[in-house]
């Protein structure tokens, strides 16, 4: 029992690592990425029809992409920004590059999300564009960009243990080589259910937070 | 107190706007509608619509649901701009600005939604804070300004509410102190009772009558509820098809409607208004 505990300190450190340093990196390109979305679409604050278009199509590209395939496209982007491609630090890179265009279809439904009545009174009050992004939509969408982030963060555990795989470390890795190729079912047990509880936390935590800023309203 | 300083300002604007002929016509008007109209992927909303609105004036707007109500009050108050025509406030065309000066003239409407369209995200009192926040007002005005117009429609002791927690009435009147904020000269409401029970509607169209005769306000009234003629308006403008058919007060409109539209109106059940919007 002590040695798994011990086997298992270092992988989940790694794993809380790569999960919270993407999902950080994620957010910072995928909410501004969100917010243009929303505005450039229709019934935004600046319909650009065409550069929505474009921009849906990158997206979805993106988002098609298998992990592991996007992972193994992003090396030189990865080594150009950390100087190696393996490696927990190394991992981050793909992570973030995956989940930002799922993070701004969070923000761009969240925000889409919003009564257009909301955005006609704050335009009736002489509000200009900033403002009514920043003091009405962001904080009406709150709870809704929440919730999704949750959804964001849970699917980064997810693929941050295909990262491991190629030498990302953390707790897939600990599963597939330790577990799996030296036939360890407890480690492999163990690693899962770490997997297990970093989800069941995480989940829990975003519902909670969405709860309290609704219960505020 | 803000609105006290009214009379003058207005008195100032008449002496020192003889630039468009139209405001040495007739320099009493809080706003005229030239010929505004509109069409949506070819439908046409509203269709060459022109109406001269006084001072002080409490003017109700009907017509059946799709008469373009709805479309001719976000142009009159700026929400959006007309295919062509023009807006004036008190002589000044205000059609086809864009920028700050846009902005700065949306403050001198208010509007009051029939959803209310309240902040969920904000207190009564951040509800009403928004217009002054939006015209980058110091916030020890902001504060002292948000008291009194929650003051003045009977809520100042709602201030930290969640509007969640306000009922339908409740709603309204802070969606109305929201809307006279920036102390406009001109206030809509775009059937602001209609999502209301009678009781209810009848004491926010008694407050607006009293703001009205308070503050000066000239008020329209788009709405599909004779009630609110009988009990709050001065005039009234009929629109059918996106046009204006006929003016009249209300006292000539429900003895002597001379338009088709406005005798359909008018031969509405008087407890039938509910019903009116099909």
């Amino acid at each position: 029992m002590a040695e798994l505990l011990s086997l298992l300190a270092r992988p989940l450190l790694e794993t809380l690592l790569m999960v919270a340093a993407s999902t950080a990196a994620a957010s910072a390109l995928g909410f501004p990425l969100g917010v243009l979305l929303y505005a450039l679409g229709s019934g935004g604050l600046c319909e650009r029809p065409l550069l929505k278009r474009a921009m849906d199509r990158t997206v979805n590209a993106l988002r098609s992409f298998p992990f592991v395939i996007l992972m193994i496209l992003l090396f030189p982007l990865t080594r150009l920004l950390v100087g190696t491609s393996i490696g927990t630090a190394a991992a981050v890179v793909p992570l973030s590059v995956a989940a930002a265009p799922f993070v701004a279809r969070v923000v761009e439904s969240a925000l889409a999300g919003v009564d257009r009545g909301l955005v006609d009174a704050a335009t009736a009050a002489g509000a200009g564009r900033a403002r009514i992004l920043l003091a009405v939509l962001v904080p009406e969408a709150a709870p809704a960009i929440v919730s999704g982030l949750t959804l964001a963060v849970i699917s980064l555990v997810g693929c941050s243990a295909m990262a491991g795989a190629i030498g990302g470390g953390g707790l897939g890795d600990l599963a597939l080589r330790y577990g799996y190729q030296r036939f360890r079912a407890d480690v492999m047990a163990a690693a899962v259910l770490a997997i297990l509880a970093l989800v069941e936390g995480i989940q829990a935590a975003g519902s909670m937070a969405a709860r309290r800023i609704a219960r505020k309203r | 107190m803000f609105h006290a300083q009214r009379p003058d300002r207005a008195a100032a604007q008449l002496d020192s706007s003889p630039t468009t002929p139209h405001s040495n016509d007739k320099p009493d008007l809080a706003m005229s509608l030239h010929g505004l109209s509109k069409a949506y992927g070819g439908r046409v909303i509203v269709d060459g619509f022109s109406l001269d609105i006084p001072r002080g004036q409490v003017l109700g707007l009907i017509g059946r649901s799709g008469a373009g109500k709805s479309t001719l009050l976000r142009m009159a108050s700026l929400l959006e701009k007309p295919d062509s025509g023009e807006v004036r406030f008190c002589g000044e065309p205000v059609s086809g600005l864009g920028g700050e000066e846009l902005l700065r003239k949306r403050r001198r409407v208010g509007v009051v939604f029939q959803a209310f369209n309240l902040f969920s995200s904000r207190t009564a009192g951040g509800n009403v804070a928004f217009p002054l926040e939006a015209a980058r007002r110091p916030k020890a005005f902001v504060k002292e300004r948000v008291a009194e117009l929650l003051g003045l429609v009977g809520l100042a002791d709602k201030a930290d509410r969640p509007v969640s927690r306000l009922s339908g009435g409740e709603r309204q009147r802070v969606a109305i102190a929201r809307a006279l904020a920036n102390e406009p000269e001109i206030l809509f409401c775009d059937e602001a009772t209609s999502a209301l029970d009678p009781e209810t509607t009848r004491q926010v169209l008694d407050l607006l009558s009293e703001l009205k005769e308070r503050l000066g306000l000239t008020v329209v009234m788009a709405t599909h509820q004779m009630e609110v003629l009988r009990r709050a308006c001065g005039r009234v403008a009929v629109l059918e098809g996106g046009r204006l058919v006929e003016t009249a007060t209300v006292r000539e409109l429900f003895a002597d409607p001379r338009s088709a539209a406005a005798r359909r109106l008018v031969a509405e059940p008087a407890g039938g208004s509910e019903a009116f919007h099909g």
